[in-house]
């Protein structure tokens, strides 16, 4: 989730209002965030935002639009949104033309212009910090969304979007000295390394050029070092994306022009011309709204939040979250404002209602409805297992069942057999799902050589097996396992055990002698059902005294004997 | 008055001791045997009590001294007044002056296995000698030790204490002649090391002895209750020794449940109590049920490989979603036709059938949707989850996640909330609790509920929210749907006072014996 840095005097400015650290975290709420930290000496906020479809509220300006709403009960306005300023726009200075080239290479680009007051120490660090966010984490690391902001007086419009050969195009990168080919800026510049990967496997490189040809951008790596970096002090700015999908790049360009009028900046819409179809045609104007309008059924704000709401209430409560709607008859039509664009379906426009009201204010009612409370049948019985277990005097353990290989096979001395796996591992650790419980048990008799002895131990829990006759080739089981240990420990105070348990679930079983990997030579055996229904019997486990170079291995030094079964096969 | 707690002392001393004490009170020392005499105590008894006393600060020892005392062997025993033997051969031949070998045997009370080695002492000694089958004394043989060992012998068995510190030169060595060295049995005498010690009460005995005797104690008090005495009915008549209730009583080492699980029991039972059904399933599960189901569009970024394991082999299940996928796809493309534009890419089936180790209990929720819920229903899980994370204080391995839903056609917005101020109130012992907006991407509206720990303070209790309709609507359930998670690893490390989660599957036996639950289970 992101988490941005703000100045309180200047969040306060956006919101126009002052308020405290207090009750600017409650007001927080509004925009589903919290305050993390505050660095009193430098009046600095950090503010961690929950909502990843909100791509509006991660800067200090959108959070402050958010918060300002609320306090005003007025929804904010801008006219470039409306398109009633693309009258004015003068086709002459900013347009940006797009080369065909580039339909199979990061097809799409949106920009705009923005004149005003200078630049301030602030306003450029959230400036970045936007940028920043709105790349990194909504466009999924530059790879849908690559952001550029330029001195726009150095520009000569037209713009360029071209289609370019990595090898004889050159330019200097912010950060360098020389002029480098776009090869060696992919493998030498810092940026280059970092995201080389998206442009690498294409058939060209995208690059923005003035109307002269002078290098303002290679996407999505880096910005030139001559036009490319704002400085405070600035007054005119030219503000661009490029990427995959024109709906998340207009809503980017609108979050950043909403931001620049909120500083009292006039924006300058610009035109792309693009030689091929995008979802909003081949002109395409931003900033721009993008949403579609979005109707609900006024009785779904009383049904969906279990009150009764009038029209008036809800169209208020929409205004204070900042949300222009219309009623007509019994439907309400809401348009999602063009700096956001999370309206998927009528229930999000409830939800903005109901945080505008504030959660605290709905009196909670208890269910009221019957219903039969109930566990599993397996977890009944691994509960009737524990009873018994404790009652015969062994204590519980519990373990993670994420292991490794080392301790679920080496260990054992079970040859290298299939085991379900971690594809992405970070530790080698927790690398794999344990097949079976006694390993868990061994580790921690291992880890207690030093609690008073005997140790009688068991754990009821899951285990994860490969079955090639599943279709997610594997399952999972509940087993139980049980150790003794102790220096007289042996086979039968553990056979002991399982016969009590087994006597008082009601089940026959009998002892097949056979040899396992773990256990020592002649001192083990099957568990095996003795029912009516299966003349062979029903293998649930195994049963035996702990091999010695198995207890070695695990670095034990206290004879142990072991069960372990089934309860799925019980 | 010495600093000594009376009450404490005094209830408690044992038996033993009490009697002890009382022999000694009165006296300025007295010594072991005569002390345990008049107290009734057998040696051992003597040496526990004694040393319990000293241990209190009750007793001192004023002398400690060990004397050797001259004991006769019950071989020694049968010469009493006749002699022993060498001392009876010297004597005959001073009498009769050589004697034939053969007429020893008519001695008195001495066979052959007596008469023979004493002439070899005799002979080695310098006092007789033989002599062609006859024996005879030497001339000028030194007679003056002849008949001390004797006489030593007699007063011996009269009851004389003869310590052998007051015997001359001469009668220590012939005394020390007749002890044999490995076998006492075959020597006339032999040495007694005797310890002699003299206790004497210290300054805060008297004081303890007084309230001993104020309130009627006898050191007579029986201690345990035999099954004899219930038999015989002899118990009446006895005074049984008063307890000291308040001593630490011996550790015991019990069988329990784990405490983590102890807790998560409770919470279980809890659930069930409020009508919940419990939900199971695979740890392996599909992407499909993992977070196609819940909404979460692929592009998501808990989707990626830095939030989810992914399964090595297989990399995919064979089948998933059955009649539910194209559904399921058709709400991330378009919405489907539960009213919502989707999230408008393409969906990728392939991707669907991705097995990942379960990331959170919701895929059970999903599983329960696509399964013919009960309506109205409550379902709960405690399902063991996976992240992709750097295993530390705060994140394990692995860990269990609470979770379920409530579907039904009463359920909205406020019975949400109604729920969740059960859970603080049932669960974590909240009565305090603040509702905030959340997001995820599976609900909406989504809310976090705050709660006033009783001891943590505030904090976050879980998440919750509305199914949104491209969750329930694929499934075919037509009733609003509660989803709710609960965050138990902080409350459990709460109540067991763990500050590491890691701790919560701790291998150490150690302090699994010493965790316990801290709060009030009602």
């Amino acid at each position: 989730m992101p988490t941005i840095t703000a100045d309180l005097a200047d969040l306060c400015t956006l919101m126009g209002q002052t308020m405290s650290t207090v009750e600017l975290e409650d007001h927080l709420r509004l925009a589903k965030a919290e305050l993390k930290d505050v660095d009193e000496s430098k009046g600095e906020v950090r503010i961690e935002l929950n909502d990843t479809n909100r791509p509006d509220l991660w800067c200090a300006e959108g959070v402050a639009r958010q918060i300002k709403s609320f306090l005003t009960g007025e929804t904010v306005h801008y006219a470039f949104f409306d398109g009633s300023e693309e009258a004015t726009f003068d086709e002459s200075t900013l347009t940006v033309e797009v080369d065909p080239g580039l339909e199979k290479v990061r097809p799409f680009v949106a920009a705009f212009g923005a004149r005003g007051p200078a630049v301030t120490d602030e306003f450029l660090v959230q400036m970045i910090q936007t940028q920043e966010k709105l790349c990194e984490n909504y466009g999924r690391k530059r790879r849908n969304v690559a952001i550029g902001i330029y001195n726009a007086d150095s520009i000569k419009f037209p713009v360029r979007y071209v289609a370019a050969a990595p090898a004889d195009f050159t330019f200097t990168p912010l950060g360098f000295e020389e002029p480098m080919t776009l090869d060696a800026i992919m493998a030498e510049h810092p940026k280059g390394k970092e995201y080389a990967h998206l442009v690498k496997n294409l058939p060209a490189c995208p690059i923005l050029t003035d109307a002269e040809g002078t290098v303002l951008s290679f996407p999505p790596i880096i910005n030139s070092r001559e036009t490319g970096e704002v400085k405070v002090g600035d007054t005119h700015l030219f503000i661009e994306a490029t990427g995959l999908d024109m709906r998340q790049l207009l809503l980017s360009m609108n979050i950043m022009a909403a931001n620049f009028a909120d500083r009292g900046w006039t924006v300058e819409p610009v035109k792309v011309s693009l030689p091929y179809d995008s979802e909003y045609g081949r002109e395409v104007i931003a900033p721009r709204s993008i949403s579609e309008a979005v109707t609900v059924d006024l009785a779904s704000f009383s049904a969906v939040i279990g009150d009764d709401y009038e029209s008036d209430e809800i169209l208020e409560g929409l205004r204070k979250y900042g949300v222009d709607a219309v009623v007509s008859g019994a439907t309400l039509t809401s348009v999602c404002p063009a700096w956001r664009d999370d309206y998927l379906h009528s229930m999000d426009v409830v939800e903005d209602f109901a945080i505008s009201r504030g959660f605290d204010s709905f009196e909670p009612v208890m269910p009221s409805t019957f219903t039969v409370g109930k566990l599993k049948p397996i977890t009944l019985l691994g509960d009737r297992i524990r009873h018994h277990m404790i009652g015969f005097g062994f204590e519980e353990t519990f373990s993670n069942i994420l292991s490794n290989r080392e301790t679920e096979r080496t260990l054992m001395g079970i040859p290298d057999e299939e085991i379900v796996s971690i594809d992405n591992v970070m530790s080698e650790t927790y690398s794999v799902l344990r097949t079976s419980v006694i390993p868990s048990l061994l580790r921690v008799e291992a880890q207690s050589s030093k609690a008073l002895y005997p140790h009688k131990l068991f754990e009821v829990g899951e285990v994860c097996l490969p079955d090639g006759g599943d279709v997610t080739g594997s399952r999972t089981e509940q087993r139980l396992a049980a150790i003794f240990a102790a220096a007289d420990s042996g086979f039968s105070e553990i056979h002991s055990a399982l016969d009590m348990l087994l006597y008082y679930l009601s089940k026959d079983y009998k002892l097949r002698p056979s040899d396992f990997a773990f256990y020592f030579e002649g001192r083990s055996g099957e568990v095996v059902i003795v029912d009516e229904a299966e003349s062979a019997g029903r293998v649930i486990g195994s049963i035996g005294e702990i091999h010695p170079s198995v207890l070695t291995a695990f670095g034990i030094t206290m004879p142990c004997a072991a069960f372990e079964i089934t309860l799925d096969s019980l | 008055m010495p600093d000594i707690d009376l009450d404490e002392v005094v209830g408690g001393l044992h038996p033993l001791e009490i009697r002890l004490l009382k022999s000694l009170d009165g006296h300025e020392t007295g010594l072991e045997a005569a002390i345990a005499e008049d107290a009734g105590l057998s040696p051992a008894q003597f040496r526990r009590a004694a040393e319990w006393l000293l241990t209190k600060g009750l007793i001192d020892l004023v002398n400690d001294s060990r004397e050797e005392v001259v004991q006769v062997t019950e071989m020694g025993e049968r010469f009493r007044g006749s002699g022993i033997p060498e001392d009876r051969i010297a004597a005959e031949l001073q009498e009769h002056g050589a004697i034939a070998m053969a007429d020893f045997s008519k001695l008195e009370g001495l066979g052959p296995e007596e008469t023979f080695p004493a002439i070899g002492t005799l002979k080695k000694r310098g006092i007789l000698a033989v002599d062609k089958g006859v024996a005879s004394l030497i001339d000028g043989a030194d007679l003056a030790t002849v008949g001390e060992a004797s006489k030593i012998l007699d007063r011996v068995c009269k009851g004389e204490r003869v310590l052998l510190s007051s015997l001359d030169a001469a009668q220590t060595e012939s005394v020390k002649a007749q002890v044999h060295k490995r076998m006492r049995a075959k020597g006339i005498f032999w040495i007694e090391e005797e310890v002699t010690r003299a206790f004497g009460l210290t300054a805060d005995a008297p004081a303890v002895i007084v309230e001993v005797r104020k309130r009627g104690l006898t050191g007579e008090e029986v201690s345990k209750l035999t099954p004899e005495m219930l038999i015989d009915g002899s118990w009446k008549g006895k005074s049984f020794r008063r307890y000291n209730i308040e001593l630490a009583p011996p550790r015991t080492v019990a069988a329990k449940r784990h405490p983590y699980r102890e807790f998560l029991d409770y919470v279980k039972y809890k659930l069930t109590s409020m009508g919940f059904e419990e939900m199971q399933g695979p740890l392996v599960e599909s992407e499909f049920w993992n977070m196609d189901a819940l909404f979460m569009p692929q592009f998501h970024s808990a989707r990626d490989i830095h939030d989810a394991y992914f399964v090595e082999k297989p990399t995919h299940t064979a089948e998933v979603g059955g009649d539910y996928l194209d559904k399921v796809a058709a709400s991330h493309e378009n919405g489907g036709d539960c009213g919502s534009r989707g999230w408008s890419y393409d969906f990728d089936r392939e991707r669907t059938r991705r097995l990942v180790l379960r990331t959170q209990g919701t895929s059970l929720s999903a599983r329960t949707l696509a399964s013919n819920p009960r309506i109205p229903g409550k379902y709960f899980a405690m399902a063991r989850c996976f992240r992709y994370d750097t295993v530390d204080a705060t994140h394990g391995c692995d860990f269990i996640q609470c979770e379920g839903i409530a579907l039904g056609s009463e359920i909205n917005f406020r019975t949400l909330l109604g729920l969740l101020k059960l859970f603080a109130h049932e669960v974590a012992k909240a009565d305090e609790l603040i509702f905030a907006p959340a997001y995820f991407p599976f609900t909406e509206p989504s809310v976090e509920a705050h709660i006033k720990h009783p001891k943590l303070g505030w904090m976050e209790m879980g998440g919750a929210g509305l199914f949104r309709p491209e969750v329930t609507a694929p499934f075919g359930i037509d009733v609003p749907v509660i989803a709710w998670g609960l965050g138990l690893d902080r409350m459990a490390m709460m109540a067991l006072g763990l500050n590491d989660i890691r701790e919560l599957f701790s291998r150490d036996l150690d302090s699994l014996r010493t965790q316990r639950i801290d709060m009030e289970l009602e």
